[in-house]
């Protein structure tokens, strides 16, 4: 029998949105603050109107649905699809106040784009857009790699049973620590210690390349936020291809792939265990599938004779693989060029590249290492099967942080969620064909949303259809979140309509 | 008289339009790269960000409204230039000739022009922002509005903490 939601369960799951907008609202003080600074005052008031509405939004939830029930697993995952849409309609609002959006819904889309670190974009004249604009979309990219309900989780939340399917809700099943809310403060304090780190790398190269003092230090925490989180998002039009250096391109490559790890992996290597990122399934997998669609690109490039020399096809090659495998997006080359230039088999590869994704526990989207590991485990599982006695009992083994036995839950949910994947890119090709686009160009860019990746081949551009906007929106949601909370959000719709 | 200046002008113009090199869009050169591959082109845009010098030559990234083209030049040709594009400034239009690169084997792959010549079109200006009146007028309001929320959630808060102790 299924039970109808009662004023209660409503009340909670409006309590803790109340709660993550308010710390949303907040974290919008960070780009007025940096607006102030350098007098960039029309900028300001955009923020100051923006923080000032999600405030206002945070309090009456709060108000209204006031309750000191800690919170159940059906309301802790309501609340995290919940959440991640009001977060995109209010972050938009500075945004499209700047007058750099064609329409809200543009905003909208670049919003959602920002928080589910994919890194597509609709904004128009990005080279004149205001520092603090800036800011706030690479700030976007931070907070919603971490998860935005791991701010709430790290500094507001008290009940620990419902923490935990929030947590889960933001497409994280595994914890590092036993507590969630330290599970939640270490990937925080991770992510900031990197961001340290990461951004002083940035900024010296910059400086060394011939960026001014101060875009250096501007532009190494825009690209540090937007490439440990897989964002994708640049301060300028061009993406990578404006810095004319390699040596930025070395640098973004190695935190691209810091992003992608797991962060139980960040653990091991903080605690002195490196032996562990080697004998991990996700490392191996990725080492894998990195040299199988190196292969299928090169060969795709070298066929088209695209790149004379082996520099150049590493520069441009390689280092879009890494973008397109890590689920980063950044890009050393125009989107135009990969219809024009790279050919259908190189094209192939990038798209298996992006629909496979980083690691489990990361800032990525997409199928995820460790189930296309799976996968992979299941099929040799199957034919030894085939192979050898009735009677011979065979243990497939994964090692993880741990050793795990592939039992058929595991599989039965790596290849759920595969199968979950394939179609949510099928559904957006398809819609891009139903809209006038080609085959493979649909297919690039669907992948490219649902997989939070952001390369994009031409197709997302201010003046594409509405429709095809929303469907991008929604596949980068759903793709961000890894479908559990977006069945908890359809699964309290059935109940309250057929429940009893 | 007349006619015969004019055939002369007519005459004048087709020859030296013949010696000089194709004006491109940057949607040209990045849509058909190969067909303008190491031809001379004359390009035309906003000097955006800020030139990142390399020893004697430096880089300069300029958008023509539809995308950016990285322009390879000498020192001295970047120094004409003065302004570059940002939220606080309009850069200078500057228009070149030079060679295009699909992929360039001088620099590893990037699709750039080697620039010849260049003047500047029309300097850049620092951007003027009007301050507006009417977004502080409804921050003004969402302002007051917010501090009764927070006084009314605050008010809430002190009451439950007085029920529990009861």
């Amino acid at each position: 029998m299924i039970l109808r939601p009662q004023a209660k369960n409503f009340k909670t799951i409006g309590y803790y949105i109340g709660k993550i907008l308010i710390g949303i609202g907040f974290a919008e003080l960070i780009p007025f603050l940096v607006a102030i600074f350098l007098g960039e005052f029309e900028p300001a008031l955009d923020f100051a109107i923006g923080a000032s509405i999600t405030l206002i939004f945070g309090f009456i939830f709060q108000i209204v649905f006031f309750t000191d029930r800690s919170i159940e697993k059906i309301e802790g995952l309501t609340i995290t699809a919940i959440s991640w849409l009001f977060a995109m309609f209010l972050a938009a609002i500075p945004l499209y106040l700047s007058g750099h959006w064609a329409s809200y819904l543009d905003a909208c889309f670049d919003s959602m784009s920002g928080l589910a670190t994919t890194g597509l974009a609709l904004v128009n004249d990005l080279d004149h857009l205001s520092i603090s604009h800036n800011i706030w979309r690479h700030l976007l990219m931070f907070i919603g790699g971490q998860g935005i309900v791991i701010v709430a989780l790290s500094f507001f939340t008290k009940g620990l049973s419902g923490a935990f399917s929030m947590y889960v809700g933001e497409a994280r099943d595994e914890k590092i620590l036993p507590n969630i809310i330290h599970t939640a403060r270490f990937i925080w304090i991770t992510s900031l210690i990197y961001f340290i780190l990461g951004s002083s790398v940035l900024t010296l190269v910059g400086y060394f390349n011939g960026l001014s003092f101060f875009s250096s230090i501007f532009h190494g925490v825009c690209l540090f936020m937007a490439a440990f989180d897989t964002g994708g998002f640049t301060p300028q039009s061009q993406s990578i291809i404006f810095y004319h250096s390699w040596v930025f391109e070395v640098v973004t490559i190695f935190i691209m792939i810091l992003g992608a790890v797991n962060f139980n992996l960040h653990y091991c290597l903080w605690y002195g265990r490196r032996r562990e990122i080697f004998k991990d399934a996700e490392t191996k997998t990725f080492l894998v599938s990195l040299g199988v669609l190196g292969l299928i690109v090169g060969l795709g490039l070298f066929s088209a004779h695209v790149y004379s020399d082996n520099l150049s096809f590493l520069r441009k090659g390689f280092y879009q693989l890494i973008s397109a495998h890590t689920g980063t997006g950044y890009a050393t080359l125009y989107a135009k060029q990969f219809i024009s230039e790279w050919g259908d088999v190189a094209l192939m590869g990038m798209i298996l590249a992006m629909s496979i994704g980083g690691a489990t526990c990361s800032t990525t989207g997409a199928i995820k290492l460790l189930r296309i590991n799976v996968l992979f485990k299941t099929l040799v599982n199957e034919i030894k099967k085939a192979i050898l006695p009735e009677r011979a009992v065979i243990v497939q083994k994964i090692h993880h942080i741990k050793e795990i036995i592939l039992n058929d839950k595991l599989v039965k949910a790596s290849l759920l969620v595969i199968l979950l994947y394939v179609t949510l890119y099928a559904v957006g090709a398809l819609a891009g064909m139903i809209l006038g686009y080609p085959f493979l160009n649909s297919l690039f860019e669907s992948t490219s949303a649902a997989a939070n990746v952001g390369l994009s081949c031409g197709i997302t551009d201010p003046s594409m259809p509405n429709a095809l906007k929303i469907v991008y929106i929604i596949q980068m949601w759903v793709g961000r979140l890894e479908f559990v909370s977006i069945f908890a959000i359809l699964g309290v719709i059935i109940a309250s309509l057929k429940g009893k | 008289m007349k006619s015969k200046l004019v055939l002369f002008l007519f005459i004048s113009f087709c020859f030296v339009s013949l010696g000089f090199a194709q004006r491109v869009t940057s949607k040209e050169l990045i849509e058909n790269a190969a067909g303008y591959d190491l031809k001379e082109v004359v390009y035309q845009g906003e000097a955006i960000g800020e030139a990142l010098e390399r020893a004697d030559h430096c880089w300069v990234n300029v958008h023509d409204g539809n995308a950016a083209v990285g322009l390879w030049l000498s020192q001295d040709d970047c120094s004409k230039i003065n302004f570059f594009g940002d939220y606080n400034t309009t850069g200078d239009t500057i228009e070149i000739k030079g060679v295009f690169h699909r992929s360039c084997t001088q620099h590893s792959g990037e699709l750039d022009i080697h620039v010849a010549e260049l003047r500047v079109v029309e300097q850049g200006a620092k951007r003027e922002h009007i301050f507006n009146r009417k977004k502080m007028n409804l921050f003004l309001v969402l302002f007051s509005v917010l501090c009764l929320l927070w006084i009314l959630q605050i008010l809430k808060l002190l009451q439950r903490k007085k029920s529990l102790r009861r």
